[in-house]
């Protein structure tokens, strides 16, 4: 049977253990070089310049626009109804 | 209990008892590792509390849950910024589907509705500097009514063929490719026009169907929320977003304390963490409260409008009704609820 000197020596043993292995991955992640996080949003953002610009744009008819915003009334009233 | 033994009556293995005290050891242990890790850093995730990492879906969470939600992050934040700061909980009002309506024609891309978003929705401003608007600078095309009938065929004959020459050659409409970096002296530059673009807050949107994790969702006030404490930046939605209306936080946002805008909402303008989306809400935080969005009190030129399309008075809705009118890739049958105009 472990002695309570016994339980405490694994208790501080595996908690510096644990504490070495932590901060061991956080100076290696430290270590790693910086990502530019700038591009990487760029890089999220950009293409949409190009493509959105290049579309063709139509204008809605009257008929378009009434039947659109008939559907968001409907669609309004039919989750409420549901909720 | 007794640990097992072979048919020599040797011991064998560990016993459940030993397994289940190992275990606690290396959980104590890995506890009091991650603190000491954690203790003292200015990472904000540092101070996060228990409670707010489990904490569940905001749309599952009862009242209660809710308002212990809300304290907590109105505690955390005010002393991580210095400064009172609320959490608002406003649910949509009762009636309203938020629409918004922009005039192309009298946009002079000056950007201030973008510095404005920055600022009222806390957005990171440095290493990553995110921007929930984006205006394009676009070519005005050219179409000259003396070139008309030239080239070939020279007149619109019987054939009715297709033009070569004359106007065919020109960009006679937004067929350029749009900048978005562009740093003019002055603001509207002759032979160019602008293009801004959010979050179109779609009737039927693409980002709530693909999020794995049901955190970003649709509310009845037709805004796409995202609840960032439930996001897992898997990132499906920025793919999914045909507009690419949203954005990632890619590194920790920075936000200086005294640029902070204080009244935040939970499903918009507090401050979020690395690793999750963030997108344009309507400027929740206020839309909610009856108040315009940030943009559309800025715009110098009276070029955004914003209102109920439920309401037939409203000034979308009028807009709907008497302007010419269309949306960004109506094909994809999206539904924007947010209209580009010309007078």
């Amino acid at each position: 049977m472990a002695s309570r000197r016994g339980f405490f020596k694994k208790l501080a043993l595996g908690g510096a253990a644990l504490t070495t292995a932590g901060a061991t991955v956080k100076f290696a992640d430290s270590m790693m070089p910086d990502v530019d996080l700038q591009a990487a949003y760029k890089n999220d953002v950009e293409p949409g310049d190009a493509i959105l610009a290049q579309r063709e744009y139509v204008l809605m008819s009257k008929e378009e626009k009434e039947s659109m915003v008939q559907m968001f009334i409907d669609d309004y009233e039919k989750n409420k109804t549901e909720t | 209990m007794s640990k097992p033994k072979d048919k020599d009556g040797k011991n064998t293995g560990t016993t459940r008892r030993d397994f289940l005290r190992k275990a606690g050891y290396a959980g104590a242990a890995a506890l009091a590792g991650s603190a000491t890790l954690m203790a003292n850093t200015d990472n904000p995730d540092s101070q996060a509390t228990w409670a707010e990492w489990f904490q569940g879906n905001y749309r599952l969470m009862t009242d209660q849950e809710k308002k212990e939600a809300i304290e907590r992050l109105e505690k955390r934040y005010s002393a991580q910024y210095g400064k009172k700061v609320t959490v608002d909980d406003a649910p949509a009002i009762d009636g309203v589907l938020f629409g918004y309506a922009l005039n192309i024609q009298k946009c002079i891309g000056c950007r201030r509705c973008v510095k404005a978003c920055v600022k009222e929705n806390n957005q990171s401003r440095t290493n990553t500097e995110i921007e929930w608007i984006r205006v394009i600078r676009m070519e005005k095309g050219q179409f000259s009514l003396e070139d008309m009938d030239k080239g070939y065929p020279a007149e619109a004959g019987f054939d009715h063929g297709v033009q070569v020459g004359g106007n065919a050659y020109k960009p006679a409409g937004v067929v350029l490719e749009g900048q978005h970096y562009y740093q003019p002296k002055k603001v509207p530059e002759k032979d160019a026009f602008y293009f801004p673009i959010a979050c179109m807050q779609c009737e039927k949107p693409p980002c709530v169907k693909v999020c794995p994790v049901r955190t970003t969702y649709r509310d009845p006030d037709g805004i796409v929320v995202i609840d960032y404490n439930w996001c897992i930046g898997c990132r499906m939605c920025i793919g999914a977003c045909p507009y690419w209306a949203r954005r990632f936080n890619w590194g920790e946002p920075n936000l200086p304390k005294e640029e902070m805008n204080p009244k935040t909402h939970y499903l918009g303008n507090r401050p979020r963490m690395k690793g999750v989306a963030e997108k344009c809400t309507f400027c929740i935080q206020r839309s909610r409260r009856g108040r315009y969005t940030a943009c559309v009190e800025v715009c110098p030129v009276g070029a955004r409008k914003f209102g109920n399309l439920l309401d037939p008075e409203s000034e979308v809705r009028r807009i709907l009704a008497r302007k010419r009118v269309f949306r960004l890739k109506a094909d994809l049958n999206t539904y924007p609820k947010f209209f580009y105009f010309i007078d």
